[in-house]
């Protein structure tokens, strides 16, 4: 069997972010950490590989070099048996690129289970997993949070409003991790240094022969979140329920 | 061609105490700004083993319901499973083999937790390097791997309730049973960290009341006892509880390295220990102030966030400032003896000798690390809890507990007093072992004053300033141990004032030196470097205010009348007054801080 799973980096949540002059990205001198469903999606795929001798691993990222680092310590370091790199700029790509660049890694690597994290919480854009599912025509389990494999078909546990939902997928498939899926381990010394040893592949966009490379979504312009608003002194309780319920609007 | 590169450093790795002599830069030397990919990576996973493992549950860790659940226990035996105990473990007995900047790293990662920096310091640090160094080959396949793995917990015992700086005055005894089996041992060992889990200890105690001697000691040894936990100032998570020995027989394999030769084990792994503790401070201090930045830019006073008053900054600067100077000297040592290692055979049946005498050598740098960052973290976290106000005084924030945890580094691993009486004396034999030129150097330095100190240039660019100041502090560190050595003689180890004002310039040479090699190398991968460069002229101003007044006192303490005089000329040709407008210097070194969100000059 063959896993190939997702070593995507973000910009760290904890770091202050500061808005490039155009207004429409992120300035480059960010602190990055790997997307954590990412981590939930990898060590799925560790777990899977471990329960079923023979599996391959292969972790993907797609950006500039200094992603190779995310590639190698998040995933390679960790157990991962292989890395590529898709170098593209990610001020420019959005979701769609990025879902057909995975197509054009699953046609060439042809794994049984392409594992994505749901999301990447920098963008929150929940896409790609979707996207790449139906160009490739595979079916795909989003928001997993349980995955077995049993015979031919892939059980997927989702979690859905309200409750739990139980899937089996025929494979090769596409599976999106969730936080609940599991506890990402720690890679431990010893994996880190065989890290740099184990093969990772750089490839461009072009190796991969897409259909389309062009963004159909761009970013217009990012904002910080406005400056909270001073609050009001009331003098009595009367005067506060009346503004709670003409002003608020909550009671 | 890699080889031979490394080889070439080695040659270059400079004598221990030569910082007081050659003109800061003149060696370049290992910084936290050269780590490589595979250590930032070590780094990046402590860290995180550190904030989700042991952060996230400190003050249960702390608790009666977490000592009694042994906790920590159950966080060092997850750190061991991820290797984080076999960093130093050589390659052929299941380890990492890592260097020792490595291990620093290490160190450092885990020093932002007082109770597990020391519940790990004690297993693998002091309680396994002397079974790594001394053991023979029964004892390291024995031990070496059950302790890295964290299958046994091990300890490192030598205090004793009468004797504490005084080690060698132990009264623990030990004495060969008749059948020369067993050496059955009396006596009590106090203040040993781990005690109430341990499995195996590193134990001195004295053959026949005379030999004093290192052994490897089983939990399990019959007539062997574990008192009750001690109550602390801090650490409360750590154990803290004696070793009491009452006809223990311990089996005569379990005698660790050489009859008689414990106190080379003993003072061998203080050495090793002593820089690491350096670090340990460094880390903590590191943590408090990231700690202390977001309160004080989330405070408000006045209308005004808290971290833009002057009065905040300017601790925040000072703080700022010696945290960058403690990594700088810090990880010097560790860079400096694992150039001294590089080009030596493993094979080789004197490697641990040689080992040894490279750990030895940067004696002096090992001390001065233990006593400038110990006290540099306390000052460092009075000025945190000051600023939290109020808040600084009770348990909601992690201030009051790292004020706690910190106070014991000051005590621990040779107090700060011992160490400062080994700097001066340390450099005084190596002096007269000819190992460093001392006299050459005040030779020279004569030469130099009755010439004309040179004087700063007129419009002083990037650490022009600093450089010129430090210089300053070395002449003027070396003209006091002149005056004081002319004057004492072989008597001046009698005079403990004396050597601590002599010692106190030393490591303050060490510091500011090391602070400005770092920022000449920083400088010459082309950036500006506008922070450090006020870090060093900071710090090298201020440094030689202190130096000349301190010299002054000393002088005057040791001779009267015409005697004097020429002294106190002396000290005032060198002791120049550099200016500097050192508000304007504070408020560049906290403005860095306060936009970066944090302390940014190193990035690991």
């Amino acid at each position: 069997m063959k896993i190939l799973v997702s070593a995507k980096r973000v910009s760290d949540p904890n770091a202050r972010l500061n808005i490039s002059r155009d207004g429409k990205w992120i300035e480059g001198d960010v602190e990055y950490i790997l997307n954590p469903f990412c981590e939930n999606a990898i060590e799925c795929a560790l777990q899977l590989a471990e329960a079923h001798d023979g599996t391959e691993t292969v972790a993907v990222g797609i950006g500039d070099d200094e992603t190779a680092r995310f590639i190698r310590q998040g995933a390679l370091a960790r157990g991962v048996d292989r890395g590529i790199l898709v170098e593209a700029d990610e001020a420019v790509i959005d979701s769609d690129v990025i879902a057909r660049i995975y197509q054009g890694l699953c046609e060439r690597e042809r794994p049984d289970i392409l594992l994505l994290g749901k999301q990447a919480i920098d963008g929150d854009s929940n896409q790609v997993g979707q996207l790449v599912a139906e160009y490739l025509g595979w079916p795909q389990a989003t928001f997993a949070s349980k995955v077995e494999i049993q015979g031919d078909e892939v059980i997927v546990q989702r979690e859905v409003d309200g409750g739990l939902e139980t899937i089996a997928l025929t494979m090769p498939c596409v599976i999106t991790a969730d936080l609940r899926l599991n506890e990402p381990r720690y890679a431990s010394l010893a994996g880190i240094m065989k890290a740099k040893k184990k093969p990772l592949d750089e490839l461009e966009m072009d190796d991969l022969d897409l259909d389309s490379t062009d963004p159909k979504v761009r970013v217009v312009a990012m904002s910080t979140p406005a400056g909270r608003k001073a609050g009001v002194m009331v003098k009595t309780v009367d005067e506060l329920v009346h503004k709670l319920k003409t002003e608020a609007r909550v009671v | 061609m890699a080889d031979s590169a490394q080889r070439d450093q080695t040659s270059a790795a400079p004598a221990g105490g030569s910082f007081l002599l050659d003109p800061a830069g003149s060696h370049p030397f290992f910084t936290v700004d050269a780590f490589n990919e595979d250590q930032l990576g070590m780094a990046a996973e402590a860290q995180r083993f550190m904030e989700k493992e042991v952060w996230a549950q400190e003050r249960g860790l702390e608790s009666k319901e977490g000592k009694a659940e042994r906790r920590m226990v159950k966080v060092l035996r997850k750190a061991c499973k991820l290797g984080f105990c076999a960093v130093e473990v050589p390659e052929e007995l299941g380890g990492l083999g890592a260097d020792k900047v490595t291990s620093l790293l290490m160190t450092d990662k885990f020093g932002t937790n007082g109770d597990f920096s020391v519940t790990y310091g004690a297993h693998c640090g002091i309680g396994l390097a002397p079974i790594l160094y001394f053991g023979n080959q029964a004892q390291k396949e024995k031990y070496v791997a059950p302790i890295a793995e964290g299958k046994l917990v091990s300890c490192y015992a030598l205090s004793e309730p009468g004797s504490g700086s005084d080690a060698l005055a132990a009264r623990t005894v030990a004495k060969l049973n008749d059948a020369g089996t067993h050496y059955i041992l009396n006596g009590t060992k106090q203040w040993i960290t781990n005690a109430a889990w341990m499995d195996v200890g590193i134990v001195f105690a004295k053959i026949d009341g005379d030999k004093f001697t290192a052994f490897i000691v089983d939990r399990d040894t019959t007539g062997f006892t574990i008192g009750p936990e001690e109550h602390k100032l801090g650490l409360r998570g750590s154990s803290t509880c004696a070793l009491i020995f009452n006809d223990a027989p311990v089996p005569v394999e379990n005698v660790l390295g050489e009859i008689g030769k414990g106190h080379r084990i003993a003072f061998n792994t203080l050495n090793l220990g002593r820089y690491k503790l350096g670090v340990g401070a460094l880390a903590l201090a590191r943590r408090a102030v990231a700690e202390a930045i977001a309160y004080a830019a989330d405070r408000k006073q006045f209308n005004t966030r808290i971290i833009d008053f002057g009065a905040i900054r300017e601790m925040l600067a000072d703080s700022i400032a010696q945290i960058y100077l403690a990594e700088s000297l810090t990880y010097r040592i560790a860079g400096s003896i694992d150039q001294r290692l590089q080009g030596l055979d493993h094979d080789d049946p004197t490697f641990i000798e040689k080992q040894m005498a490279a750990i030895e050598e940067y004696a002096i740098e090992a001390s001065a690390a233990k006593v400038w960052c110990s006290e540099a973290l306390d000052r460092i976290l009075d000025r945190c809890l000051q600023w939290h106000g109020g808040y600084g005084f009770v348990e909601d924030y992690a201030v009051e507990k790292f004020v706690r945890d910190a106070r014991v580094n000051r005590i621990f691993e040779g107090t700060n007093e011992i160490n400062r009486l080994l700097i001066p004396g340390t450099l005084m034999k190596r002096a007269l072992q000819k190992r460093l030129d001392l006299v050459g150097a005040v030779t020279a330095l004569f030469k130099t004053v009755a010439v004309g100190v040179p004087s700063l240039p007129a419009e002083p660019q990037g650490l022009d300033t600093a450089k010129y100041a430090l210089q300053r502090m070395k002449d003027l560190t070396l003209l006091l141990a002149h005056a004081v050595s002319s004057r004492y003689g072989a008597g001046l180890d009698k005079e403990q004032e004396t050597l601590v004002a002599l010692s106190n310039l030393i490591m303050e040479v060490y510091a500011v030196d090391s602070g400005i090699g770092r920022t000449m190398q920083r400088m010459a991968q082309g950036s500006p470097e506008d922070v450090a460069v006020a870090i060093c002229t900071l710090t090298a101003c201020e440094g030689l205010d202190r130096a000349t007044t301190s010299a002054r006192r000393v002088v005057e303490s040791c001779y009267t009348g015409a005697q004097l005089a020429p002294w106190l000329d002396k000290i005032d040709r060198i002791g120049v007054h550099v200016p500097a407008d050192v508000v304007a210097l504070r408020r560049v070194i906290a403005a860095d801080a306060v936009d970066k969100g944090g302390y940014k000059l190193s990035n690991y």
